[in-house]
């Protein structure tokens, strides 16, 4: 299932992207977003997080229905479309709770040119066995 | 910014159905194709026993919201700290809100901190929390 162990103090493989603008079309078009910044070529906060999340998602292939119970998100500045990024990620923690699932906190930075810091991302989410 | 900062001010609402089609659409631009968001056998058997809406669509509503009020504010210098609920199900409508709940000002501009949210027509919770950002001076 997944190239990382669930454990604190996995990094995960930093990867990079272009903020496409066929996909923010795409993004702003499911969310109904309309507010006139988006005219002008920024990207959505939460459209930025989708992508940090889709990097962690992708490097570390969670078990299916994890389920998400809080998320942080912190911007530095606007990213722009057409833009490049590079998202980094890891573990900060992994603790079993009963038969509760197993809480997972995940911490992302989104970056651009230069390492400039664009967004940093804070997600917990449950992951719960098969059996329960 | 549309109009003056004012504490306890309301942030506008947004309201917000969730289709499966927008679901099985955001799955393809997020990369998150959990089976809980799209396949109805698996999410049978899962905690909510049926399909579920992604949390990152529901509190992009939220993010909408305080981009609508504050505009490239929200983008350049948003804080957003939420705990999701309650699930969101297909054919649910959702409603966001908000209210402002301080301003302190300084130099370069007034940071407001907020109360937000986003909650089902029939007033369940989904998502609640804090959010707050710099809006710089003109």
């Amino acid at each position: 299932m997944s190239n990382y162990e669930l454990t604190a103090g996995s990094e995960l493989q930093p990867a990079s992207l272009i903020l496409d603008s066929a996909m923010l079309d795409e993004y702003l078009s499911i969310v109904g977003a309309e507010s006139p910044v988006y005219g002008e070529g920024y990207v959505p906060t939460t459209a930025l997080a989708a992508l940090g999340i889709r990097t962690i998602l992708a490097g570390m292939g969670l078990p299916e229905g994890a389920v998400h119970v809080s998320q942080e998100l912190e911007s530095h500045r606007a990213a722009m479309v057409g833009e490049s990024v590079s998202c980094q990620a890891r573990i900060v923690q992994s603790s079993q709770r009963g038969k509760g699932g197993r809480f997972i906190v995940l911490e992302f930075n989104i970056v651009g040119d230069q390492s400039s810091p664009v967004l940093d991302g804070r997600s917990t989410l449950i992951v719960f066995a098969k059996d329960e | 910014m549309s109009r003056p900062l004012q504490e306890s001010a309301s942030l506008p609402e947004l309201v917000r159905s969730v289709t499966q089609d927008q679901i099985n659409r955001y799955a393809g631009v997020s990369g998150d194709y959990n089976p809980v968001h799209l396949d109805a056998e698996f999410a049978s058997h899962s905690t909510f026993g049926r399909i579920v809406v992604h949390g990152m669509l529901v509190l992009a509503f939220i993010s909408e919201m305080l981009t609508k009020e504050f505009g490239r504010d929200w983008l350049d210098s948003g804080r957003l700290k939420v705990r999701f609920r309650a699930p969101v199900y297909p054919g649910d409508q959702v409603v966001t809100f908000g209210e402002v709940k301080g301003i302190t000002n300084s130099e370069d501009g007034s940071k407001v901190n907020c109360t937000v949210g986003c909650r089902k027509v029939d007033g369940e919770d989904v998502i609640t929390g804090e959010a707050s950002l710099l809006v710089r001076n003109p």
